[in-house]
């Protein structure tokens, strides 16, 4: 699956116009201090805070047009409000590596 | 309320359904207002009217008037016994041949 | 583009979300505040007024639940549209967006499509909202303004319709206006003769067209019965004015009442009234007196009729008299209350002094909450002895110090002028020129109109006053006096006025001859105060007032005489 969704893309792109490489930039570094902040969340077992990070990854992504990496931040969601966050050191690699492919993918057009 | 007219040569009925009051001011106004000349005698058909008021007395001076007040023929027929009640408080009978 | 930009806030506490949503609403031409978390906000709404507001769900400090109701209540009536921002998928959760005050959601990632048909749609409403709710103002406002204006003009209503002499002890009644005016009017006024004359009026419609009708009435009515005219004349004159000024199918229902507390009876014309009762206090029983006449303003003057009707009462007699108001009171059913019921109220009670009550009270009770469509007048007049009523206190030119005091004058009235003219306030009005003789109004009005109706009813047209004695009689004596009024072609009555100064005060004679055969009045001898002598010819009144008095010739001249000091002069 192509880490973006490129009709999607291209029509945001279009509507940002010179904003565009802004908004990537923004998105980039946002969700990275976010991702960082939930590795750490994962790491002393603050369930609530998971949630809250993940749900707002998953959003921005999905904006962003990030369809898959979106979904791996909604199964980490819904696995962080089940409480149990053991799983989720395993799938948090996965996510790395995803989010890693839609970071070049979106440089990619600039 | 409702108002339904019909000519026969020269005379004019106007039927009145239900309360005759001030709801019916426009409509009873046109109903003899907008019929075509040579009307010389009206003829108010009271026989499905369930109440009068005071502003249908008013409307029914209007229409005589119309009709050409002293001289004006109007009938006023058929009426229940609150209508006839009504008509003859007021002495309408002095205006009006009522039947 | 829009054509007319809206502020929209923005607050998502993401900003690279923040960024996508800031670029698709200002595409579409509107302007954008934005907000980092709750609170901001809540401060952005108070100080930046959007007109429509997008709001994250999930936001740091304050979430978007909490800030949306804090918004909505601030709002007040105003309409702000929130629309919930949300990567929520569970219809569960997108309902309590819903729920906390929101107007609609969008959902994440953001359709540029859908949030421009959201946008405009929410725009719709707010302008709609927004027209109505200036409208609803406006109306308000001239609501205010017209109510305040009819509170002015309802001052002056109250002046000129005020209610006379209702406040007297044998007057009861009550007046529900169904608007700031009333198309009911009651009015009620002494005359100088010390009778009473009211008048019960319902005009077509209710409100100020009424009320304007209302005010020639009242000026004609009181104006005329306190210089002395009596009701035939009144009535004609309230016809002919409001014929005048009425729209054809504007008119009024009146009943006027004549009272005289003397002659214990009652005068009435009656026009388009529904039946009034007369309750007798003796008997208990109830009679009903229908109206004869289409209400005034409809005749012309010429075919104008003023016949009366008239009972004689007993004391603790009453007239009870309502506007249409009262039987046609509707309950919540649409049930009319009906004379039934009314007569009813008359029937089982025992205690007479109650009926006007319960009248009421029934009344009340059956519209219930239904509201009153109509306005109710409800009238109850007793028959008492005169002194209960106490003086006629009428104010007739006031503040003359001189006037006219040594003159005479001779004053005919003869043919068709005497049937109809009613020369008593003109000659009253010479009189009460004279100074001391203003306070003496009254009691000259009755000696003027007693001595008038012996010359015209007894002298001229020669009815027997014996016919008076009994009820029956009287009705024969009103039936006798119709035919002979018919018949009469050149009767005259004249009126020799003299008046000259004396030493401190004054003397008043009247010499009044009529064209009759005259009497045998040496045969029934004048006994002064009460006494028996010249039956139904009010001698004694006119003793009781006057120093003097005798007749002469065959009995067709009587001459009164009055005379005044300046001190001491008795009321």
């Amino acid at each position: 699956m192509a880490p973006l969704n490129m009709p999607q893309i291209s029509e945001l792109k279009d509507l940002m116009e010179d904003a565009f490489a802004d908004l990537i930039d923004t998105y980039l570094s946002d969700s990275e201090d976010k991702i960082t902040r939930l590795r750490a969340a994962i790491d002393s077992g603050d369930a609530p805070l998971c949630v809250e990070l993940a749900h707002a990854l998953k959003g921005a992504s999905a904006n962003i047009c990030a369809e898959a990496l979106a979904g791996l931040f909604k199964a980490l969601e819904d696995q962080a409000r089940s409480g149990n966050l053991s799983p989720m050191s395993g799938a948090f690699s996965e996510l790395s590596d995803e989010f890693q492919r839609v970071k070049e993918a979106l440089l990619g057009l600039l | 309320m409702a108002i339904a007219t019909s000519v026969n040569g020269n005379e004019l009925t106007v039927q009145v359904e239900g309360r005759f009051d001030f709801s019916a001011h426009q409509e009873f106004r046109d109903a003899y207002e907008k019929t075509e000349e040579g009307v010389k005698n009206y003829v108010i058909d009271m026989s499905r009217a369930t109440y009068l008021d005071s502003s249908a007395l008013g409307m029914l001076l209007l229409l005589r008037d119309h009709a050409g007040g002293d001289s004006a023929n109007v009938r006023i027929t058929q009426c229940n016994q609150d209508v006839k009640k009504i008509l003859t408080i007021s002495n309408f009978e002095q205006l009006f041949t009522i039947e | 583009m829009v054509d007319v930009p809206l502020n929209i806030l923005i607050a998502d506490d993401n900003k690279s979300d923040r960024l996508i949503l800031a670029a698709i609403v200002k595409k579409m031409g509107h302007r954008v505040c934005v907000a980092e978390d709750g609170v901001q906000a809540v401060a952005q709404y108070l100080s930046e007024k959007p007109d429509i507001i997008l709001l994250d769900v999930m936001m740091p400090n304050m979430n978007g639940q909490e800030a949306a109701l804090q918004i909505k209540s601030s709002a007040g009536e105003d309409m702000v549209p929130i629309i919930f921002l949300t990567s929520l998928q569970d219809a569960t959760d997108l309902a309590k967006c819903l729920d906390s005050g929101g107007d609609d959601f969008l959902t994440k990632p953001y359709n540029k499509i859908i949030l421009q048909a959201k946008i405009n749609a929410f725009s719709r409403m707010s302008k709609m909202h927004n027209t109505l709710q200036q409208q609803r103002d406006l109306i308000s406002e001239h609501n205010d303004h017209m109510v305040h204006e009819q509170e002015v003009a309802r001052a002056v209503y109250d002046n000129v319709t005020h209610s006379g002499c209702l406040n007297l002890p044998n007057i009861r009644y009550m007046l529900s206006p169904f608007s700031v005016f009333n198309g009911d009017v009651l009015l009620a006024a002494r005359k100088p003769s010390g009778s009473m004359h009211i008048l019960l009026g319902d005009f077509t419609g209710h409100g100020l067209p009424a009320a304007i009708g209302a005010m020639p009435l009242a000026e004609i009515f009181y104006g005329m019965t306190a210089k002395g005219f009596l009701m035939d004349a009144i009535l004609r004159e309230i016809n002919s004015k409001l014929k005048k000024i009425l729209p054809i199918g504007y008119f009024c229902c009146v009943c006027m009442v004549n009272l005289s507390f003397r002659k214990q009876q009652i005068e009435m014309w009656m026009g388009g009234l529904p039946d009034f009762y007369l309750l007798r206090h003796d008997s208990g029983q109830v009679e009903q007196i229908a109206s004869t006449h289409l209400p005034l303003g409809v005749l012309s003057s010429q075919s104008f009729d003023t016949q009366t009707q008239r009972f004689s009462l007993r004391r603790e007699d009453r007239l009870f008299m309502w506007s249409d108001g009262i039987i046609e009171s509707r309950n919540d059913e649409g049930e009319l209350f009906g004379e039934t019921r009314l007569m009813d109220i008359f029937q089982r009670n025992q205690d007479q002094q109650q009926v006007f009550d319960d009248i009421v009270h029934e009344v009340n009770k059956f519209t219930g909450d239904s509201g009153k469509d109509d306005d109710t007048t409800l009238l109850e007049v007793k028959m008492v002895p005169e002194a209960d009523v106490g003086e006629v206190d009428i104010d007739m030119s006031s503040g003359m110090i001189t006037g006219p005091t040594d003159w005479n004058m001779r004053y005919t009235l003869r043919g068709e002028t005497l049937k109809t003219f009613n020369a008593l306030p003109m000659m009253l009005g010479i009189l009460s020129d004279v100074p001391a003789l203003h306070g003496l109004s009254g009691q000259l009005y009755t000696l003027m109109s007693e001595l008038f109706s012996n010359a015209f009813e007894h002298g001229v047209l020669g009815l027997s006053s014996d016919l008076k004695k009994d009820a029956h009689g009287f009705a024969e004596y009103y039936a006798q006096r119709e035919q002979a009024l018919k018949a009469m072609a050149d009767g005259w009555v004249m009126f020799d006025i003299d008046h000259r100064p004396t030493s401190g005060g004054g003397l008043l004679t009247l010499i009044v001859t009529d064209s009759g055969d005259g009497f045998d009045f040496a045969a029934k001898q004048v006994k002064p105060l009460g006494g028996e002598g010249y039956s139904g010819r009010g001698i004694p009144l006119i003793t009781s007032i006057c120093d003097s008095l005798e007749y002469l010739g065959a009995g067709n001249i009587v001459k009164v005489t009055l005379s005044w000091q300046t001190k001491g002069l008795e009321e």
